[in-house]
């Protein structure tokens, strides 16, 4: 009785795959349809947001507008990530102490060439780059 | 003799209905739990012991990998929770050592050192506590009390936290305020000084450069925009080398501590 | 009688003290029938439990259930336990069409987390098959992987050979009028050209991508750099001009030739893009077609 039950379960589990493959082979073939979609561009309009003054919003225009005009014509020099533009706007938005924010942008500036060690640094997986986040 | 045969019928198909439920009770699901576990199928893992839990409340293995489980998936206020079902209370300095362990662990995983070693300290039944109570004083960054809890104690102590005691006592930190006075006489000495020679020559060639185009530029032709935009960048550049190099010195001393640090997490986190 | 009741007494005893092995049987069937159940009706995880503790408690068929597994992960988007599953149905069978079955889904997993070169290292061990369906499915996943390689020569034959399969003859026309857009795409947007263009006169590559607010970006910077050297030159000396403005210059040089030809880039991967959900399309329309015509 039980080997019968199980050899028909067993033909049950057989015969659904069979039935299932009849009725369509590529099944799941809609998981495919954002495989090779491109990749969108960047939106750095986030980091421009929650201006508390005109300083910090002219400062946000001027961000934009270099990423949008300029930054987009320049080879991909910067060494960190975040890049040293979106650094400097994090800064001006979310340091605490005003007095350091112009020598941290220039200190980090300075710090941005091609023999920057990667001893002193966290190394970013996805993009390859040096980890320098404003808390650090 | 009809009545007999039927009896027994009766009681043959009765066994046989009663092994039938025997999947689902309390035992099987702990094994079926391990095995989930084992194989980090976590997500499927967590129902079955709770569902061995509440067939018998008091199971402690159960809850053990319960907590084990919410540990993995990095789930803490689960964890606990989980504790304070099994114990019915939230009395830390009670927790048998089997929990104790994992409660560290799960502290430490959370980066929470000076819980973790308040609980070293009041939890009566850690054992291997001396080690416990050495790693958590290490996480603190606390080199000089850990030197003297090594040595105020006589029992058995991990070869690797006595290590990384002595190299956080023999460290040597940079000072903040040297790099900085470094920095502000001649820049860009102050990066050499914690290590970064690269970018102190860097620094010193941006803000040199700097300074000369603008000085040249006021000598030449004082009513022109140019010199002051160079002089600007040169203050700038100046200023903030001065305080970079002074958190070059906290940074350098911080990823120095950071290694130890990494080094003892990993000596608690490790499974044994 | 009383012999034949001590006797049946013995047996229960008997069975009473090894239950485990002889009391599972029906009960893991019922089982695996309710897990097939919450299968069929998309209950993955529950459906994903209930097999794996067949499994556990011994159900005869670790291949059918591990591979139905792998499945509940794939369906899960769970990939990295569909694969573990996968290998262990491929391992623990003997049926070459469960060992088939086992490397198409492991390589469709492969597949959706961009791993195309284990995906078809995978496939490639799955030479000559004899049944249809695992003709087409194969042909199919290695399509895709070619593809994702950017080997449209193999993709082409494969995903010809997956038409084949369903006996559809208009599908394989409609691929190839896809693949010689790619291809007409890939002559026409040519990423090397571009560059070249732009090195030559800055903003020219990007007119070619046609995209020419790019374009206007581009030279305007470009000649805001040449304005600002030659006004620096004039007003002090040749020397520190090149100094100060070469070094931008040449970064922004090459970066608008950069930027050209990832224009260029772009507008290919639109095109593929397109061209492989329209691939899609066919076989899916193929695939509709043949298992309507089957029943």
């Amino acid at each position: 009785m039980k080997v019968f039950l199980t050899l028909l379960i067993a033909l049950f589990l057989f015969i659904g795959e069979a039935l299932n493959s009849q009725a369509q082979i590529l099944v799941n073939i809609h998981r495919l349809d954002t495989l090779f979609e491109p990749e969108k561009r960047p939106d750095y309009r986030a980091f421009a947001r929650g201006s508390k003054n005109e300083i910090e919003s002219t400062f946000s225009t001027m961000f934009l507008f270099y990423k949008k005009f300029i930054s987009s014509q320049d080879i991909d020099a910067c060494v960190f990530e975040p890049s040293c533009s979106v650094y400097a706007i994090e800064c001006i938005h979310h340091e605490k102490n005003k007095m350091v924010v112009f020598m941290k942008i220039s200190d980090r500036l300075m710090r941005c060439h091609g023999l920057a060690s990667p001893k002193s640094y966290k190394i970013d997986k996805k993009t390859g780059k040096y980890l320098d986040a404003i808390e650090d | 003799m009809l009545l007999k045969t039927k009896l027994l019928l009766i009681l043959i198909l009765a066994s046989l209905d009663l092994f039938s439920q025997d999947l689902y009770n309390h035992e099987n699901s702990v094994q079926f739990g391990i095995y989930l576990y084992n194989s980090n199928q976590y997500d499927l893992a967590v129902r079955e012991f709770e569902r061995s839990v509440f067939l018998k409340p008091g199971d402690q293995a159960s809850y053990l990998y319960l907590f084990k489980i919410y540990r993995r998936l990095n789930a803490f206020d689960k964890a606990i929770d989980c504790y304070s079902r099994f114990s019915g209370n939230l009395r830390l300095e009670e927790m048998n050592w089997e929990f104790g362990s994992e409660y560290l662990k799960l502290l430490v995983q959370k980066n929470k050192f000076q819980d973790a070693e308040n609980f070293a300290n009041n939890n009566l039944s850690l054992k291997d506590a001396d080690n416990y109570k050495l790693s958590t004083i290490l996480l603190l960054k606390d080199w000089k009390r850990a030197e003297i809890f090594r040595r105020g104690i006589n029992s058995n102590i991990s070869k690797l936290l006595s290590d990384i005691t002595g190299e956080g006592v023999a460290f040597k930190r940079k000072s903040p305020a040297l790099a900085a006075l470094f920095s502000a006489i001649i820049p860009g000495s102050g990066k050499a000084y914690c290590g970064r020679w690269k970018d102190g020559i860097i620094a010193f060639i941006m803000t040199s450069s700097t300074a000369l185009i603008s000085v040249r530029g006021f000598n030449k032709n004082s009513g022109s925009i140019y010199p002051w935009i160079m002089g600007s960048f040169a203050v700038a550049y100046y200023s903030g080398n001065i305080y970079g190099s002074s958190q070059s010195a906290i940074k350098y001393n911080k990823m120095q501590e950071d290694e130890l640090v990494d080094k003892t997490r990993a000596y608690i986190l490790t499974d044994n | 009688m009383n012999w034949l009741i001590k006797h049946v007494l013995i047996f229960l005893l008997i069975t009473n003290f090894f239950p485990v092995k002889y009391s599972y049987g029906q009960n893991l069937n019922e089982l695996v029938l309710f897990s097939n159940v919450q299968y069929e009706h998309g209950n993955f995880e529950l459906a994903a439990n209930e097999y794996n503790r067949a499994l556990f408690f011994g159900y005869k068929f670790e291949d059918r259930l591990s591979l139905k597994i792998a499945n509940c992960y794939f369906n899960l988007n769970k990939l990295e336990l569909s694969e573990q599953f996968y290998d262990r149905a491929y391992f623990s069978t003997n049926s070459d069409s469960i060992k088939t079955e086992a490397v198409l889904g492991k390589s469709f997993s492969l597949i959706l987390g961009k791993k195309f070169i284990l995906a078809l290292t995978e496939l490639m061990n799955l030479d000559t098959l004899s049944i249809n369906n695992q003709f087409i499915k194969l042909n199919f996943l290695k399509g895709i992987a070619y593809f994702g390689l950017h080997q449209d020569k193999f993709a082409e034959a494969c995903f010809f050979r997956c038409v084949k399969g369903f006996t559809d003859r208009e599908g394989k026309v409609e691929i190839g009028e896809d693949f010689v857009r790619i291809r007409k795409a890939e002559r026409r947007f040519n990423p090397a050209i571009a560059w070249r263009l732009s090195l030559i006169l800055p903003g020219s590559g990007q007119v070619y991508s046609g995209n020419y607010m790019e374009a206007a970006n581009s030279s305007l910077l470009m000649a805001g750099f040449a304005y600002l050297t030659v006004n620096i030159a004039i007003e002090y000396t040749f020397v520190e001009a090149l100094v100060v403005a070469s070094s931008f210059f040449q970064r922004y040089f090459v970066g608008g030739a950069n930027m050209a030809e990832k224009l260029t880039l772009e507008r290919q991967n639109k095109e593929r893009n397109n061209s492989f959900l329209s691939i899609m399309k066919i076989l899916e329309a193929a695939d509709t077609k043949n298992s309507s015509n089957s029943n």
